[in-house]
């Protein structure tokens, strides 16, 4: 025996097998990879890593009591009786060998913590019979977690004739949708969360039927793809809830854009959408100020210069005040230069008006009230000038405020403005007009979808190779980067919140994945209320199993009766946690 | 061009857009406003039978003449939304390792499962 190529753990285990027979293996097998150890005709074994040379032959690790998986490769895996280690320790093409180990299960945890387990072993309940729909990125098809039970695909990215809902993409049924593939990962990863069949990494629903679409992410060809789903599902004569883990602040934030409003236009009795609430609690998206008559008031934004190399991007605000008054926008660069006080523009010019500035273009929008909610909606838009190009070594310039200069013309009420950045990355708002709420965005801010936000189950986590990771986030509260509500018009949102950091689930083998979120060679990890979103989806599978005419007001009912904010009175809604971490126990 | 049924984002779009460009679009109806000129709906992808908000990708002179129809009330532009999950460097700022300094082999050696059934194709390194 080659001492020095066994692990510690491996060679500990290995010296109380021969010390104390099988019985001294009891203690390991709880944590290590070991097999068969009280079957006494066959000989225990362990799975483990192998390290080898690169280019070893399978001949050449062929040793007896040994089966190894894969034939190339560095690190291989494979199984191997304990009285065999001897001769493949010895083996001049062995390095190393490493047990595996039993991992933590990371979903379980998330659906323990909710009750989820319980509530299906009591109810019996897996999703048989549910559409679930996932408009993403796509799916890993051959994925072994949804073998046999994804519906349709509508890739909206390939070229095809379309659908009833659009005349663009391709409809894929099996076998043909494998030709629809997932590239980014996300999709796939929310479509395990909501229903994977996996002995680790199950999902909420796992027997639920799935159609998905791989969406361009287009708001227009969302709405169609929830259309689509609905009509698929209705078609089958099934219930359906779809998954839109997915968001932007392009919108009213009152649920009036026409995403909302065509998902509002399609729910009903067995047809329920989810959304997630948003990733921004941590970036300053949001601004709100008081502006009175003849008054003005600033709103003050930090946008970073692009280098000279650099393409050149534009940081996109999108505001909004009440129909009844009016007001003039300027835009102040960081040198004091600024914009003409701009009106609202109605009639036959349009209300987009570009002004050249020394330190970079803006593009001032300024239309009549909008049809859908009767407010006064501005988008300004600034491109900033390329910095100048500084000598080597020179630390990047620092990002320069730009101000939005709001005059008050015609006030009635309390000339409440609201902004939103579009982009947190290449814009966020600063000083006293920074608001720490309202950051549900659309379609999260739709009346009838149920919003959710994130809530930490896991921290901590081993990837793929053995190496130990935590995150920053706190452990069993609401996840820090989830966003707030409530809506620009008071509303409550989100609903509820769920699991959604740390959580493991299906990983895309045609994604790029770095080691330190890998789990193993079918599952991933990942955070955010993308993660929440599917995690909800799947519990409202279960309840439409049960009953399959429940409504969107009914689900929410359901969910919010059972949610709850920890030491806060139930019944409690916060900006921040909706109702609460919903719970299935007493569903 | 009624501007006053262009939403901000559209105006802006079509400030910039070349004759050509195609434009994304949510088109709200209301068939009781006026004549529906079905013809013009079929082709301009919306459907004959378009009710309601429907979407469409139109050029900016299509956009135009939606906005003079009575029976249109508004055409917005359709937005680009994100996915919403961390992105992975804020999920696993820098690797950390957990278990004591003199059980590092063992840490290595936290694989896990099924080793026996992994027999799809090779996962990304």
């Amino acid at each position: 025996m080659d001492y020095g190529k066994l692990s510690p753990a491996l060679a500990a285990a290995l010296a109380d097998f021969e010390t104390g027979g099988r019985p001294a293996l009891a203690l390991h097998a709880r944590t290590l990879g070991l097999v068969s150890t009280e079957v006494v005709s066959k000989p225990p074994r362990i799975v483990v890593f192998v390290h080898c040379d690169e280019e070893a032959e399978p001949a050449d690790l062929a040793v007896s009591g040994v089966e190894i998986n894969q034939a190339a490769g560095g690190v291989r895996t494979g199984i191997v009786d304990l009285d065999a280690l001897d001769a493949l320790s010895e083996n001049p093409a062995v390095t190393r060998i490493v047990p595996a180990r039993r991992l933590r299960l990371l979903m379980d945890v998330a659906k323990t913590k909710v009750g989820v387990p319980a509530f299906r072993k009591k109810t019996k309940l897996s999703g048989k019979g549910v559409v679930i729909g996932v408009v993403d990125t796509g799916i890993e098809t051959d994925h072994p977690a949804f073998a046999g039970r994804i519906l349709r695909v509508w890739d909206q990215t390939l070229n095809g004739p379309g659908v009833a809902e659009g005349g663009y993409g391709a409809e894929l049924q099996p076998p043909m949708v494998d030709i629809s593939h997932d590239t980014v990962g996300h999709g796939t990863h929310v479509a395990g969360i909501a229903a994977a069949e996996d002995p680790v990494y199950e999902g909420v629903a796992p027997e639920a039927e799935l159609v998905i679409v791989k969406s361009d992410l287009m708001t227009a060809h969302i709405a169609d793809a929830v259309r689509y789903i609905f009509r698929v599902a209705a078609t089958l004569g099934r219930p359906a809830v779809v998954n839109l883990s997915l968001g932007g602040h392009g919108d009213a934030h009152d649920g009036t854009d026409s995403l909302s409003m065509v998902i509002d236009s399609l729910t009903g009795p067995g047809r329920i959408v989810c959304c997630a609430a948003g990733n921004e609690g941590n970036d300053n998206i949001h601004a709100q100020g008081k502006v009175r008559k003849g008054g003005v008031r600033n709103f003050a934004a930090s946008i970073p210069r692009p280098a000279a190399e650099q393409r050149p991007w534009v940081a996109a605000f999108n505001g909004w005040y009440k129909g009844r008054d009016r007001m003039t926008v300027s835009v102040m660069a960081p040198n004091h230069e600024s914009t003409p006080a701009q009106p609202v523009i109605t009639g036959n010019e349009n209300p987009a008006k570009i002004y050249q500035l020394e330190l970079g273009a803006v593009r001032v929008t300024t239309p009549g009230p909008d049809p859908a909610n009767g407010d006064i909606n501005f988008f300004v838009e600034i491109q900033p000038a390329p910095a100048p190009t500084a000598p080597p070594g020179t630390p990047p310039s620092a990002p320069g405020t730009w101000r939005i200069k709001m005059k008050g013309v015609k006030v009635s009420g309390d000339g409440l403005v609201d902004l939103w950045s579009i982009d947190e990355r290449v814009g966020q708002f600063t000083g006293i007009a920074v608001e720490d709420n309202m950051k549900v965005g659309s379609p999260g801010c739709c009346t009838s979808a149920i919003t959710v936000a994130s809530f930490t189950t896991k921290d901590k986590w081993e990837d793929f190779f053995g190496n130990p990771h935590q995150s920053a986030l706190e452990l069993n509260t609401i996840s820090d980067f989830s966003s707030e509500g409530p809506r620009r018009d008071g509303a409550r949102k989100p609903d509820v919140a769920a699991p959604g950091a740390m959580i493991g689930a299906s990983l895309s083998g045609d994604s790029g994945v770095g080691p330190a979120v890998l789990l193993d060679q079918l599952n991933r990890i990942n955070a955010g209320t993308s993660m929440a979103c599917p995690f909800v989806a799947g519990m409202v599978a279960l309840l439409l199993e049960r009953d399959p005419t429940l409504d969107p007001e009914a689900v929410k009912a359901l969910l919010q009766a059972r949610s709850a904010i920890p030491r806060r009175p139930a019944g409690t809604w916060d900006e921040k946690w909706g109702y609460g971490l919903i719970s299935a126990k007493g569903l | 061009m009624d501007w006053r049924k262009v939403d901000a984002p559209l105006a802006s779009a079509l400030a910039g857009a070349a004759a050509d460009e195609p434009l994304s679009v949510f088109v709200k109806i209301d068939r009781s406003r006026g004549e529906v000129d079905e013809e013009a709906l079929d082709r301009l992808g919306l459907g004959p039978d378009a009710a309601g908000t429907s979407t469409a990708t139109l050029s900016p002179a299509q956009v135009d003449a939606l906005t003079d129809e009575d029976w249109v009330l508004h055409v917005r532009l359709s937005g680009q939304l994100r996915l919403l999950r961390q992105p992975d460097q804020l999920l696993a700022p820098a690797p950390q390792r957990l278990a004591p300094a003199g059980d590092q082999e063992a840490g290595a050696g936290d694989q896990r499962r099924r080793p026996e059934q992994v027999k799809r194709k090779p996962g990304p390194s």
